[in-house]
């Protein structure tokens, strides 16, 4: 994505430009979709969600200081953005516990496809707890990058660390049938 | 499954291509938010003075009633001084009608409050 490009639109936004905003929305609104996605796991909310994360960004655009990338800090306003959505609105997901009684049961009856299973995986990162549930999410949105998903977090890489250990050690325990031979290992 | 399959599941999620009218939508969304004028902020400057009388009358109150002659007996104990300071801060404080000063501070913030709420100040 054009770093120089985002440069010059925001400044034409905030010159009155309106159609510099398009080009931004237009560039980012794959990325911003997919992590509202990965937070409440419905396409037609996430869409919704992602217009919100725009529509603050559009607000608060004077508030981007030009020493991060533009990226960096849209990320972060979409990540807050989800994050106090999900708060008013939990996602539609289930309890841990009962996901594995759910995962249980399909498993006996008909075997736990590859694609279940991923999905079980997925549905499970969603039932954390919220600290730990937003840092997976954004490590792995970030292609497993602590200082990109620390930025996004707006928090220190180390405690980025901790809460990722934390939440791949609740899953582990959860979902043993799943992740029995996972062997925690420091994150990077 | 070890820890590499874990991430590999949770890195390769499955990609969501916007609906045809999402930019439009955002854009429309947008116009509206420009073509709104932009919100009254709170008037602190003006409030600052009450506060500024508010609090020099609750210092006045407490000098007042520390310098005042006691005629009571004297407690030895550095807890009943304190509590015969307090007693006597109210007692004063009941003089000039604090509980009523205090209702309508305590009225006026949840005025305040519910200002806050209904134009979404904090929203």
């Amino acid at each position: 994505m054009g770093v120089h490009e985002d440069r010059e639109d925001v400044d034409k936004v905030l010159a009155g430009d309106l159609s510099a905003f398009e080009r931004i929305v237009s560039r980012w609104q794959g990325p911003l979709i997919n992590l509202a996605y990965r937070f409440c796991r419905d396409r037609s909310r996430s869409q919704d969600m992602a217009q919100e994360a725009f529509l603050r960004a559009f607000r608060g655009l004077r508030g981007w200081r030009r020493d991060a990338a533009f990226s960096s800090w849209l990320f972060s306003v979409a990540t807050n953005c989800y994050r106090t959505e999900l708060r008013r609105i939990p996602a539609a997901t289930l309890p841990l516990d009962t996901l594995l009684e759910l995962a249980d049961v399909h498993r006996v009856q008909s075997g736990l496809s590859d694609r279940d299973r991923d999905e079980a995986v997925r549905l499970a990162v969603s039932a954390l707890p919220a600290k730990y549930r937003d840092a997976l999410i954004l490590f792995y949105f970030h292609d497993m990058d602590i200082a990109c998903s620390a930025r996004s977090l707006g928090l220190p890489e180390g405690t980025v660390k901790a809460r990722l250990s934390r939440g791949r050690e609740m899953l582990r325990r959860k979902l043993p049938q799943f992740l029995g031979e996972l062997r925690l290992e420091e994150v990077r | 499954m070890n820890l590499h399959e874990f991430d590999r599941i949770l890195t390769r999620e499955a990609e969501i291509e916007p609906s045809p009218g999402f930019v439009h939508s955002v854009m429309t969304a947008v116009r509206n938010e420009a073509a709104v004028p932009p919100r009254i902020r709170f008037p602190w400057l003006c409030l600052l003075p009450q506060l500024a009388v508010w609090c020099i009358a609750v210092v006045w109150v407490v000098i007042d009633s520390v310098h005042l002659p006691s005629h009571a007996p004297v407690i030895s104990s550095r807890v009943g001084e304190w509590g015969e300071a307090l007693a006597t801060i109210l007692m004063r404080a009941e003089g000039f009608g604090a509980g009523w000063v205090l209702l309508a501070l305590v009225s006026t913030l949840l005025c305040l409050k519910l200002r806050w709420r209904i134009s979404g100040w904090f929203g």
